[in-house]
Order: structure tokens, then C-alpha cells, then sequence
């Protein structure tokens, strides 16, 4: 059953410009968590939207579980749950009174829900904060506090993040990554949306890209740095000359290893062939530390795939 | 359990802000206490025909002041659940609408009654205000339509306007000419023509004739229980709708 199932899917809040056009998405997410990326304004936000029942879609259908976002509304909001990027806490309230006003909301028993929610403390490492008003807790722990109450109704199965580290610290970014991917082993699933490069690689094996309203990919994390992020340029700090571009163009081609830009860059496919070219201009006794080697970040790729910086 | 989830937050809310709470007790007794009590020494007043004690006189229009103080306490805690997601999110989890705007009837408007009971009875005890059985039940009643009107009016006003800067203003611009264009602490019909019309467009001027009548005649004309119930369940239903509108659909 996939998890899930978005077919034609539009969305438009003028009824001229579309948010989202004609979305077709179709997986069970097995590694369990999923990020959707995009620049700003390319309906990342809108999709999760109408994923979460927050908005109606105009047109096309968007399932969760075979679940249909528009009929079957109040099943969905059940098995899910959203940890927007505004906390969503009220911030004059204790951790506990936000934890548990949330549960009554949910339904759950009362006694299941006090117990529930000395595990669901204790598991975020939030014991000693528990009676702290939200307001004197710090970024991290405000948004652990929100992680927690995502947890806290065991109907629970799919928790969408928006920017799940979004102003955190390092240290704070590194346990909100372990408890997310602590939770996916335990057999939640997650759609995170984000712009952080290293949240997506330190979390994902599955990604999205939206851009302009529609899905222009939807991959796996390898594939994804194989295809635009794999490459490594090797830039010579000296033009080289035509005969040494000659043989060396000749070598690239025949070992199927890159090509050569300009009059001194070369535009490899993989680390590996980095160690193959360092082998033939040591044979052809070309000095190597006058090259600069620069490996092509998620970054480089994302950017590569909207077509540029100006988009 | 979903009801009380709500009730179950407001009741935290108050807890927390301890100092609102008090002083929705406090300022109109600080009213009553300098500005009436200052005033009773100089002013003699006819009310429907028998000479009144100015404080008896004022007490009424003291609690329909208290009545009129949730709004801009519902208006600011409402703005704050529009902008921090609140409803957003008590909706996804599955509350629903009619739940949060009654517990916040609920809640505040047992505040309401809570401070007026106290003023009442401060008026049995020292300005010998005659208070039956059947008074006291149309003036709980009478409290909780016009306490239901002065809340939706905060709720209408913290989902609808969005910038801090305008919803203090209009706090600032409205607030005191609300009150002192209602016959608080002068004689009916005595104020100038021009506040007088005013007064007549102004809901709190028909808070505070209902609540004198019932206090201080036993009686109010049905005209005032109907305007105040209309007025009241049309500003439940408009804080209903546009509530809806920032809620998920």
C-alpha cells in the first residue's frame, strides 16, 4: 500500500497562477522518510497543505495510506501529524499543559494520555523541563517539545517537518536528526520539507524536487549525487598545453572518465576516476600540486536542477 | 474530552496570566471605588421617579464595564492563537471550531460572572441593592447574553485584524469612547444630543440599561432581551464564520 498516492494534483490561491500543476507522486517510502525540496515559493508548503487536510485541492486527488485527503478527512488527521515551522505552542503554557491539551484534542483516554505522556516526555529527554513555560526554554527544546507532541497519539504514523532544524545549533540540529531517524526505525514516516543540504543527506534516502508547482524529480539520494552531484572538477592552476589536452582528452574519452572544459578544467564523473587521472599525470610527469579539486555538493545539484541561481 | 481539551486550556491560560485575571476583578472596582465613589458626593440623581444613591446607580453600568473588558482580552489571546497556529493545529488534531469558541464563552464569561456576582454583592451588602432569587437568575442570565456578545466581539477582532499596531490602536481610539458614550456614570438621556446618538449605536449602552433594570427596577423591557440576544447570537455566529476562515478546510 503506498504511503502516499498524489494523482493530477493542482492547486491555485487566484485561480490564475498555479501553486501546484498537475502533481502526479506514487511511493511507499521504505526508507521511511521523504524530503521535498525546492527553492522558495515552489509549492512545497501548498502541497503539504493539502497532504495535511489544511487546504482542498482544486483539482486532481491526493491519497495517505488510500486514504483520500478530501473524503476521508478525519481518518487522515488521525494517522497524522504536522510540526509547522512556526511552533505552534502556546508559549505561556508549560511543556506538559501543551502535551496534554493536545491529547485531550486528540482523544486520547485520559489515562492512556497521562501515561503516554510520562513516556513521550521522557523519551525527548524533556523530564526536567516538563513544568517550564515554553517561552523560557530554548529553540531546541521548544522544538523538541513540538516533536514530542507529534508522538503523542500512538494512532500516529505519518509526521510531516517543516525545516526540522530551521535555526537550531549544531548540537540541536544533531538530535533532532537521531531522534527523527530513531523514530522512522520504530516504523513512523516522515515528509520532511527542507532547504539544508546536510539535513537531506543526514537523513534521506528519498527526495522530491518541486520547482515553478511541479515535481521536475523524485529519486533516490544516490541516484540523485550520481546524476548531479557526483562530479568533480579538477581546475589546473596553468593553461595546459595543446599537446597535454590532446593526450589527455584522448585518455578521458577511452577510459570513459570525463571530459576536458576550456583550456584547463576537467570535468570528471566520479571520485573514483579523481585517483585515475592522478595516476596518468604522474605517468606523464605532470606536476599535481598545481590542481585544485573541487567535488559538486547537494548543493550544486539542487542548483544545477532549477537551472541556475537567477531562478 | 475534546470540549474540555479546550476548557482544559483556557482554565491554564487564566492560571498563567494570574495578573489579567486579577485585574479584570480589580479595574472596575477601582471605577467604582474613586471615580463613583468620588463622584456620589456631588451628584444626586432621579432614577424612574425615586431619588438613588449615585453608587447604586453606577454599580450596574460598573459591571457592564467588566462585561466589556473580555473583549480586548479574548480579542489579544485570539490574535495569538490565529498567529502562533493554534486553532490550525487544535483543528488538525481534531478539535473542532464550536469548541474552542465555547470554551472560551465558557471560561470568560464564568470570569465575567465570577467579578459581576462580587460587585453584586458588594452592592447587597453595603448600598442595600435588593437582590431576589428572581433578579439574580435574569441578571446571570442577562450576563452570560451580553458577556456571549462582548467575546465574540474580541474573537471577531483577533482573527480579523492581523497587525498588533491597528488592534492597539483601535483599543486606544475605541475603548473609552465605548464606554463613556454608554450612560455608565451619567443619567440616562442627560448627556448632549450628540452623544446621546452615539449611545444608541453603541451595544454597551443597552448592556448597561438591561443590567440597571433588572438591578435596580427588577424589570427590563423585552426589547432589551431580544436587541441583546440578537446582537449576541449574530456575533456568535460572525465570530463562527470568520474563525472558519482561518481554520484548515
Amino acid at each position: 500500500m503506498p504511503v502516499l498516492e498524489i494523482s493530477n494534483l493542482s492547486f491555485s490561491y487566484d485561480g490564475k497562477n498555479y501553486a501546484l500543476e498537475g502533481i502526479n507522486l506514487s511511493t511507499d517510502i521504505p526508507s521511511g522518510i521523504l524530503s521535498v525540496l525546492g527553492p522558495n515559493g515552489a509549492g512545497k508548503t501548498t502541497l503539504v497543505n493539502i497532504l495535511t487536510t489544511t487546504f482542498k485541492p482544486q483539482k486532481g486527488t491526493a491519497k495517505i495510506f488510500s486514504l483520500d485527503v478530501v473524503k476521508d478527512k478525519k481518518k487522515i488527521r488521525e494517522m497524522i501529524s504536522l510540526c509547522a515551522q512556526d511552533l505552534e505552542l502556546d508559549v505561556l503554557l508549560s511543556v506538559r499543559t501543551n502535551l496534554k491539551f493536545y491529547g485531550m484534542i486528540r482523544g486520547i483516554p485520559k489515562n492512556e494520555l497521562e501515561r503516554r505522556l510520562d513516556d513521550i516526555i521522557e523519551m525527548f529527554g524533556l523530564t526536567e523541563h516538563q513544568h517550564k513555560r515554553v517561552l523560557e526554554l530554548s529553540g531546541g527544546l521548544r522544538r523538541r517539545t513540538q516533536l514530542a507532541r507529534a508522538f503523542l497519539d500512538p494512532r500516529t504514523r505519518l509526521i510531516f517537518i517543516d525545516e526540522p532544524t530551521l535555526g537550531l545549533d549544531p548540537i540541536g540540529k544533531k538530535i533532532t536528526w537521531d531522534l527523527i531517524r530513531e523514530m522512522s526505525k520504530e516504523g513512523y514516516y516522515f515528509i520532511l520539507t527542507t532547504n539544508d543540504m546536510t539535513e537531506v543527506e543526514s537523513l534521506s534516502d528519498e527526495i522530491v524536487f518541486i520547482h515553478k508547482g511541479k515535481i521536475i524529480l523524485h529519486t533516490t539520494l544516490k541516484e540523485f549525487k550520481h546524476v548531479y552531484a557526483g562530479k568533480v572538477m579538477v581546475t589546473f592552476k596553468k593553461e595546459l598545453f595543446p599537446q597535454v589536452i590532446e593526450m589527455l582528452s584522448n585518455y578521458l574519452r577511452r577510459n570513459n572518465l570525463g571530459k576536458i572544459i576550456g583550456k584547463n578544467t576537467v570535468e570528471l564523473e566520479d571520485k573514483s576516476a579523481f585517483y585515475e587521472l592522478l595516476l596518468f599525470l604522474r605517468e606523464i610527469g605532470f606536476d599535481i600540486t598545481q590542481i585544485v579539486v573541487k567535488e559538486e555538493t547537494l548543493l550544486d545539484g539542487f542548483i544545477k536542477l532549477i537551472g541556475g541561481i537567477k531562478q | 474530552m475534546k470540549l474540555y481539551g479546550f476548557i482544559y486550556r483556557e482554565v491554564s491560560l487564566k492560571k498563567e496570566a494570574i495578573g489579567g485575571f486579577i485585574s479584570q476583578f480589580i479595574t472596575p472596582l477601582m471605577y467604582f471605588l474613586f471615580f463613583a465613589f468620588s463622584l456620589s458626593k456631588t451628584v444626586n440623581f432621579e432614577y424612574h421617579g425615586r431619588t438613588i444613591n449615585y453608587l447604586l446607580y453606577v454599580l450596574p453600568g460598573i459591571i457592564a464595564i467588566q462585561i466589556f473588558y473580555s473583549y480586548p482580552v479574548v480579542s489579544s489571546t485570539t490574535f495569538n492563537d490565529v498567529r502562533f497556529g493554534i486553532i490550525r493545529t487544535s483543528l488538525l488534531g481534531g478539535g473542532t471550531l464550536g469548541g474552542y469558541i465555547l470554551a472560551k464563552i465558557l471560561i470568560e464569561s464564568s470570569v465575567v460572572i465570577l467579578a459581576s456576582l462580587f460587585l453584586a454583592f458588594i452592592g447587597v451588602l453595603f448600598l442595600n441593592l435588593p437582590l431576589s432569587l428572581t433578579t439574580l437568575l435574569q441578571f446571570i442570565i442577562y450576563l452570560v447574553i451580553s458577556t456571549m456578545f462582548w467575546i465574540s466581539v474580541g474573537i471577531v477582532t483577533g482573527v480579523k485584524i492581523r497587525g498588533e499596531l491597528t488592534r492597539n490602536m483601535i483599543f486606544a481610539l475605541l475603548n473609552l469612547p465605548i464606554i463613556f458614550t454608554a450612560p455608565v456614570f451619567y443619567l440616562e438621556g442627560s448627556a448632549p444630543p450628540w452623544i446621546q446618538i452615539l449611545g444608541k449605536i453603541n451595544p454597551l449602552t443597552y448592556h448597561v440599561v438591561g443590567l440597571r433594570g433588572i438591578l435596580l427596577l427588577g424589570k427590563v423591557p423585552l426589547t432589551f432581551w431580544v436587541v441583546s440576544l440578537v446582537l449576541g447570537i449574530s456575533l456568535v455566529i460572525l465570530s463562527i464564520k470568520l474563525t472558519s476562515e482561518v481554520a484548515p478546510k
